[in-house]
């Protein structure tokens, strides 16, 4: 199956909503209520989902596996909360980039 | 002889920060109702930057009037884009075909940092029942899920 930058830009969303919710001040700039444990779920559906989507199916689910491991540790301090953010950002960019080359049904793909 | 009287304690206001796009996207998600945080003060010290009204308006207001067009890499706006983006998906997904909801998404992903430039609204408490208020996790942090458009002004944007 080809690449589908929707649902890859879709799949990154969760991954950095699910790390974000831990960090001071986000409910400020949410639109929708968003909490902890749906947030984890979601990581849970995703790992068990069909991942043929993304250009790298494995290296991707191991990235989720990853996240789940990092949402079960505890405590979720200061230091977790410094490693958390590299994890984060880069699913916010891996977002951001995807969805920018979701390709629309009226383009054609370069 | 000059006596002062008692200063003007604001009394029945709240303040929150909103941008252009997230005004956008809440009315389209939920026409007239507007799910908002706010504190009592404009300078809510107490909660710290990331929720303080003023704090975020200072943020989103130098990152939009950056040199260049503005700075679309600048944390905070890539933290609203996200968040549009994800409040989007998870509002919109079996109520919009495919498409649509794919168009939405690369409109938010790409949208030029001008349209996040930053409001202050003044909420009129007044206006605003109790029950519907819900206490967050700071001293001055409070949330209203469904404000309406009469019970609050835009004073700064």
């Amino acid at each position: 199956m080809p690449l589908d930058a929707y649902k890859l830009a879709s799949a990154y969303l969760k991954l950095w909503k699910a790390l974000d919710v831990y960090f001071d001040g986000h409910q400020w700039l949410e639109l929708v209520p968003e909490d902890s444990s749906s947030t984890a779920n979601e990581i849970n559906e995703l790992f068990n989902a069909d991942l043929s989507f993304a250009d790298d199916p494995k290296r991707f689910r191991d990235e989720i596996a990853r996240t789940l491991l990092f949402l079960k540790q505890e405590p979720k301090n200061t230091r977790w909360i410094s490693e958390a953010e590299v994890l984060r950002t880069y699913f916010q960019n891996q977002a951001i980039r995807f969805a920018g080359d979701i390709v629309l049904t009226m383009e054609k793909p370069a | 002889m000059l006596t002062l009287k008692d200063p003007d304690i604001p009394f029945g206001v709240g303040f929150s920060c909103q941008t252009h796009l997230a005004v956008l996207v809440n009315e389209f998600l939920h026409p007239g109702r507007f799910y908002c945080w706010y504190a009592t003060e404009l300078n809510a010290f107490a909660n710290g930057d990331s929720s303080n009204p003023v704090s975020l308006y200072l943020t989103i207001d130098r990152a939009v009037k950056a040199p260049m067009g503005g700075d679309a890499n600048n944390p905070k706006i890539k933290d609203i884009r996200t968040n549009l983006m994800r409040a989007l998906e998870r509002e919109l997904k079996g109520r919009l075909s495919n498409s649509a909801l794919r168009q939405t998404i690369k409109v938010i992903a790409t949208a030029d940092v001008q349209y996040f430039r930053p409001q202050v609204w003044k909420l009129k408490l007044s206006r605003i029942d109790s029950s519907r208020v819900e206490r967050g996790k700071f001293s001055d942090e409070y949330l209203v899920r469904d404000l309406a458009d009469s019970e609050f002004d835009v004073i700064v944007g």
